[in-house]
This record gives C-alpha cells, structure tokens and sequence, in this order.
C-alpha cells in the first residue's frame, strides 16, 4: 500500500526513489498549483519552496486535464473578483450600473466574512458572479454589451496569459488517448469503473478518484497534495501501490490512523 | 515517450501570474468599456421612454 510523506522528509524519499527507480514523476494536485500561484493560501510559501527543491532534485511534473481545468477556473473567478472590485472603487473611471455597484459590494462583504470565519479564499464563488452579471446591464431592457465589453477588457488578455505561463512550465498532462505519452502509462488502463471503486471507498469527490485513478495507471511515484481526504483516499485503498506527498500537519494526523491494519 | 520541454522553472510561476493580474487596461480599453456601458444604459432609457404603460 502506498504512503503519506511529509514535506520535510522530501529529499530523501527523492533521493531513496533514484536510486531505485532513476526518473522521478510527480502529480501535482489542483490545490498545489492554486496554492502556488496565489500568495493568499495558508500553504503558498511551503508550496513554493516544495516545488523549488523538487525542482533542484530533476522530479518531472505531470498533472491531469482536470487539474488544468480546475487551476483555469480558479484564475478566472480570481481576475473576475479582483478586477470588479477595481472598478467599484471609488478612484475608477468605469461606471458601472448602480445595482452592479451593489451586487458587487454585497458579495465581497459576504467573501470576506467567510474568509473571517472560516478561512475561505476571498475570491468570488459562481453564483454570486452569475448576480453580478445578471445586474450588470443598465436596467431590464439591455443587453448584455457591457458584460462582454468587461469581459473582453479585463479577463481575456490576463486568462490567455496564465494559461501560456503554465504551458511554459512543461506540465505533462496525462491523456491515455495521446500516443505520444504511452510511455507514461503502466499495463494498468484507465477504466471508469476503478475511479467509481475509489469514490465509493471513502466518498470522495469523481475528480479526486479520477486524480488517483491516473496516478495509478501511470509511470509516476507519487502525487503532490494538501487534501487531506485524498491522503485519506490513498490510504484506503490498498491496492494503490503509489504515494502522496503531504504537508507535515497532514502527516502528522495520519498517524493516528492505521489503515494498515485493516 | 515525448520530450518534456521546460522553458521556465515552476517555482517561479506564482511571480509571473502576479504580474499578469497586476496589469490593468490601457486608458482607451477603459474608455472604450466606459463608453459601452454608457451606450447600453442610455439605450436602456429610451427603451423604458418608449413601453406603453401596462394597466395592473
């Protein structure tokens, strides 16, 4: 059955790996390229500073469609949030309809007492994006210019930007149907069925078993995470014979389980 | 099995990402939207001007 590492302890799993093995192939999960791209995440610097020693070690990064999908969208509400509260501000040229105004303070008074209360990003959620821009036309006989305009003016350039810096950093994004990248899969196919097994066994979330689904079907050692329930999920599953590599907190609350024994 | 082409290092990709959500739109992009936004709610005006006034 696989592991749980802990950050700390990197270098000489790396290091034990080599020798072992030679290449060394990671996953990294949505969360870590989120909390590495984002300086508000509890975990950013430990992330950065993970990345940077895998780095120096030669570890490739791989990671899945999904993941890129998911780290897309996080940037998308993320210039959304911050470039409609540009434009509420009171030194902005752009004027907004007054209920826009409203929507707009209404929702970062709402993300900011979340992120209070419970730590939660400060950044937009779909929903109150969808009210933004339902209030966003002038009144209920116009259309949908303005939106757009924004949209154009202010998410375009700076989403197809993100995109390519990711692009430059040589992610491999594991697709089993790219005859280019057979190498990077095991006999083990990807089946469907193997990731509903994995939902079912702890309950996690389709994207997290299809995560580990992929990490067990390829060539890579281990995947990179600060979800607890996917260490949780690993753990579980003992006929996943890969390892995830953890915050130290994390690690330390593994301990008290004892999946092993079961 | 497909080279891995790597032009710039992952560590670093938080600071680019920052520079890029710090670029904001020229003077004229923000005119051209100001001007949109004043066009649709002018539009909107004369639309409300023009509807017949519906009997409750």
């Amino acid at each position: 059955m696989g592991q749980v590492i802990p950050f700390s302890d990197v270098e000489n799993y790396v290091q034990s790996l080599q020798k072992s093995q030679g290449k060394v192939r990671s996953i990294l999960d949505t969360n870590v390229l989120a909390s590495l791209t984002y300086e508000v995440k509890p975990n950013h610097e430990f992330i950065v500073d993970l990345v940077l020693r895998l780095e120096n070690m030669d570890v490739d990064f791989f990671a899945t469609i999904n993941a890129k999908q998911e780290f897309i969208d996080f940037h998308r509400r993320l210039l959304l949030t911050e470039n409609l509260l540009d434009i509420v501000d009171t030194h902005t040229k752009v004027k907004i309809p007054k209920e826009a105004k409203q929507e707009i303070q209404k929702a970062y008074a709402s993300i900011m007492s979340r992120n209070k209360t419970h730590g939660s990003d400060p950044i937009f959620n779909d929903t109150q994006i969808k009210e933004i821009k339902r209030e966003f036309s002038a009144g209920s006989h116009s259309g949908q210019l303005g939106w757009l305009k924004f949209c154009e003016t202010y998410l375009k350039p700076q989403l197809l930007d993100i995109e390519q810096e990711l692009e430059d950093r040589g992610i491999v994004y594991l697709s089993p149907n790219d005859s280019n990248q057979a190498g990077y899969f095991t006999a083990t196919p990807l089946r469907w069925s193997d990731a509903i097994d994995v939902t079912c066994l702890t309950g996690i979330s389709m994207t997290d078993a299809m995560i580990l689904n992929c990490l067990r079907s390829s060539v890579c050692q281990f995947i990179i995470s600060t979800d607890f329930d996917l260490g949780f999920a690993l753990l579980a599953d003992s006929s996943l014979n890969k390892d995830v590599l953890m915050p130290d907190k994390d690690y330390k609350e593994f301990r008290h389980y004892h999946f092993s024994q079961h | 099995m497909s080279e891995i082409k790597k032009k710039k290092s992952l560590a670093s990709l938080h600071k680019d990402i920052k520079t890029i959500r710090q670029r904001k739109p020229s003077a004229l992009q923000i005119e051209e939207l100001s001007k949109v936004l004043d066009k649709e709610s002018q539009k909107d005006k004369r639309r409300i001007a023009r509807a017949p006034e519906v009997e409750s």
